[in-house]
């Protein structure tokens, strides 16, 4: 996808307030050290169906739609200790996960966390542009470039350059597409 | 009444409005017409008026190019998808790209996002509402198809929000379907909602326990629904046609638009008759001026051999959400029909046949989600008692109850451990106003229990054992749960199945229907959160800087259940920015992806080694701003002020 997206969905962009993020950041410090099994308040070897009504008594207790009419710090509480429950409850409620649990369980570690995993690498020789001012107008250029516009990829790497002017690749670019620019314009009688 | 909640079903064809008060959930009719249905139509007049609902649906037949439906097969979709390539072939009315990658619509030289369409037909449905209601009404559910993804969720939220409602919720249609059907019953049981509407097919497979309401799977096909019965009817009979007169209708909009409209009539009638004739009278013109009609006739016998390969599709869908939930069509205990396109007798043999019971259809199948949606809403609004709270009467519709004889569940679907006492006396002793909240019997005196044991402000650590039970459970946790199971006796404030009042609010447990994905290598990608979890959920990963002094990060985000980047839907992209300077890598960011209760997707990012809060924002193909949604929802009341 080569558009350029200027416009967020505004319910993605929802800051957390500090109230909730406080609330939030106590729970989960207290939540910190509480295994699966008595989260849910299930035995170590209570069976699936035991697990999911244990469960359903735990959203009932504290899913968000139990609290979405209370106050913020209330509701990013409840909903910390949903998502550590849910979490659980994903885990006990699939046999392999479960069996992969209980193995780190006994070596007192209480989450099964999935191993995270760092961004990509950029390709070897992609142009990585830094700033977000200056991507929309590289971006432009790029596709005014596969087009052959050399006149439309020089306006724009040259406004990218204002954003990121220290970025030799970046310059580098709009040194091709002059030089190309130079080229046309001299075929030209 | 306190100000009305809203249940909205935004269908393809037709669109519904329900609302649910004290007394019982009803759907609410225009109080001219007395018609349920509102077509979902919104037509462009010269006039300069916006017509939508049943006046516009009559345009169709006349003005097709400014006249337009079915958007919601299109909403949310990029304008260059496969999907809208389709449409363009053949809808009559004009699509073109907007700014952001979406499709808008072109109407007597003005553009439209496909939201701002929606929003008109949201409009109209609130009108209806509030004209049936005598009152005003703004807070709103609407619901989706299980399947649709975030983008297709997010619009259609915009959509209410330029209708000028305020959307507490978005909710699959299945789901409200399920919840219309058994809130209130108290049941137990496995059951299945086959949903084949106008232009999309869900399957949902769920399970009831009392008020709760768990997804277990769900999938779906967003291209398959009573629209393209319509076409295959509307080809043979532009077959017959050109077969009859030399002269193809495909070419001219507006006559196949009209054969559209005779297929639709002809497909309902064979619902009913074993047989169908009809004329369409000067469908175009010979050579010398003279009228050409077409006679058509078609027996069930024969739609029904047109149909079988199309309902097939359908089941090829619900292998797909048997295998993510580990069940056989077999094991359900009720199928329940929704969508208009189940009326049709050949899909209910299909349905009957592949699950080996006979479907459940006593809800009007075009109004249930409407009716659930309704019921929902309630129960957001803060309406319906939680379970702690004092009581009010709910009711769910007569023909709702009763007929939805599930399966009791058995004691032995729950294996006790060997030597637990029997469910503790004092639990059934309680006579607080809600059910008995297993987890506090547990705890015993740990913890000072009462009619508010909901309270999330209890510390944890007083809240849980301070171990973990040793294996075995001798801790009497399975015997709490024993007293959850619907069989074990209610506390006395919660007995009263003859009047089903007292309820408390359903708790609905969904899940996402696809994977959410990030970009990684190669054009390569890694989920982040698998389909089919249980919503809310959340995931984090860390990312982290490929140059010196990154000021920003752009992460491109998808939905699918490929392996590869360009198999997916892509959503957009996650920017981070206000990065700190430093070398590369050694900047660190965890991102947490949040899809929340109404499917929709939430980022917030942290610096795991400052702890500080970083800026982060989704931007969605086709999306769009606060302000570009205020200044079309200023636009549209416009336009209503001055039509009325």
């Amino acid at each position: 996808m080569t558009k350029d997206l200027p416009h967020g969905q505004p319910d993605s962009n929802v800051v957390e307030s500090d109230e909730a993020y406080e609330a939030r950041e106590k729970a989960e410090s207290e939540l910190a050290r509480l295994d699966y099994y008595t989260l849910l308040r299930v035995a170590r070897d209570a069976t699936p169906g035991a697990i999911k009504a244990a469960f359903h008594q735990f959203a009932l207790k504290f899913h968000p739609d139990r609290h979405h009419l209370e106050d913020q710090a209330r509701q990013s509480r409840a909903h910390a200790i949903y998502r550590r429950g849910a979490e659980a409850y994903r885990v006990l409620t699939d046999s392999d996960r479960r069996a992969q649990y209980d193995a780190s369980l006994a070596k007192g570690v209480v989450r099964l966390v999935e191993t995270e995993r760092e961004m990509p690498k950029p390709k070897p020789g992609e142009l990585v542009i830094k700033s977000l001012a200056a991507r929309p107008f590289f971006q432009r250029a790029l596709e005014a470039m596969t087009q052959q516009d050399w006149k439309t990829a020089k306006l724009n790497l040259s406004i990218a350059c204002t954003h990121e002017g220290d970025n030799p690749a970046l310059r580098a670019k709009l040194t091709e597409v002059e030089d190309r620019l130079k080229a046309k314009q001299a075929a030209k009688p | 009444m306190a100000a009305p909640v809203l249940g909205i079903d935004l269908g393809t064809t037709n669109s519904v409005v329900a609302v649910s008060d004290a007394g019982n959930t009803r759907v609410l009719t225009e109080p001219e017409s007395g018609s349920a249905l509102i077509p979902s139509v919104v037509s462009f007049h010269p006039s300069g008026d916006v017509l939508v609902g049943h006046g516009a649906r009559d345009r169709r037949l006349v003005d097709a190019a400014n006249t337009v439906y079915s958007i919601k097969r299109l909403i949310g979709r990029p304008f260059r998808s496969e999907e809208v390539r389709r449409a363009r072939e053949r809808f009559p009315f004009e699509l073109r790209e907007g700014p952001t990658g979406g499709a808008l619509v072109v109407a007597r030289g003005e553009s439209y996002t496909l939201p701002e369409i929606s929003a008109f037909v949201l409009r109209e449905v609130r009108s209806v509402a509030e004209r049936a209601l005598g009152q005003a009404a703004v807070r709103a559910v609407i619901t989706v198809p299980a399947n649709f993804n975030e983008l297709q969720r997010s619009a259609t939220k915009a959509a209410g929000r330029v209708a000028g409602l305020e959307v507490m919720r978005i909710l699959n249609e299945p789901t409200a379907a399920a919840l219309a059907y058994g809130y209130g019953s108290g049941q137990t049981g496995r059951v299945a909602i086959y949903d084949l509407g106008g232009g999309t097919f869900d399957i949902t497979l769920l399970e009831m326990q009392g008020d709760v309401f768990e997804v277990t799977a769900t999938a779906g096909d967003t291209f398959l629904g009573g629209d393209d019965i319509d076409l295959l009817v509307a080809e043979r009979m532009a077959d017959v046609f050109l077969r009859d007169n030399r002269y193809d209708p495909r070419g001219d909009r507006q006559a196949y638009e009209r054969l559209r409209a005779a297929a639709e009539w002809a497909k309902c009638e064979l619902s009913a008759q074993p047989e169908v004739e009809l004329t369409v009278e000067e469908l175009a013109y010979g050579e010398d001026g003279a009228a050409l009609n077409l006679n058509f006739t078609m027996t069930r016998r024969e739609i029904e051999a047109m149909l079988t390969p199309l309902v097939g599709r359908t089941f090829d869908v619900c292998e797909d959400a048997m295998r993510l939930a580990r069940l056989r069509p077999a094991e359900f205990d009720r199928v329940i029909l929704v969508g208009g396109s189940t009326r049709i007798p050949l899909v209910r043999r299909m349905v009957q046949e592949y699950f080996k019971s006979e479907p459940c259809c006593d809800i009007d199948p075009d109004t249930v989600v409407a009716m659930g949606a309704a019921i929902h809403a309630r129960a957001l609004a803060g309406d319906v008692p939680q379970p702690s709270a004092p009581s009010s009467q709910v009711q769910v519709p007569d023909n709702a109850i009763g007929k939805v004889a599930l399966r009791k569940v058995s004691a032995e679907r729950v294996s006790l451990p060997a030597g637990l006492p029997p469910p503790i006396a004092e639990a059934s002793n309680r006579t607080a106003g809600g059910p008995p909240p297993a987890a506090d019997v547990v705890l015993g005196s740990s913890i000072v229990v009462g009619a508010a044991d909901i309270d999330v402000d209890v510390n944890m650590n007083e809240m849980l054992p301070p171990a973990p039970p040793p294996p075995g459970g001798t801790g009497g946790f399975d015997a709490a749960i024993m007293m959850q199971q619907p069989q074990a006796p209610y506390p006395s404030a919660m007995a009263l199945p003859q009047t089903r009042a007292d309820r408390p609010a359903p708790l609905l447990l969904d899940v996402t229907p696809q994977s959410l994905v990030v970009e990684t290598v190669s054009g390569y990608c890694d989920p982040v959160i698998r389909r089919n979890a249980a919503i809310p959920v959340e995931q984090t990963r860390v990312f982290s800087t490929g140059l010196d002094g990154q000021e920003s990060v752009l992460i491109r985000i998808a939905q699918g259940e490929s392996r590869r980047y360009d198999e997916c839907q892509a959503l957009g992209q996650l920017e981070l920015h206000g990065l700190r300077p430093a070398p590369r890598g050694a900047v660190k960011i965890a991102v947490t992806f949040e899809i929340d209760a109404d499917g929709t997707l939430q980022v917030r990012a942290e610096d795991p080694e400052t702890g500080q809060r970083q800026g982060a924002r989704i931007a969605l193909v086709g999306g769009i701003s606060d302000e570009e949604i205020a200044m079309m929802a200023q636009r549209q009341g416009q336009h209503f002020a001055e039509s009325r």
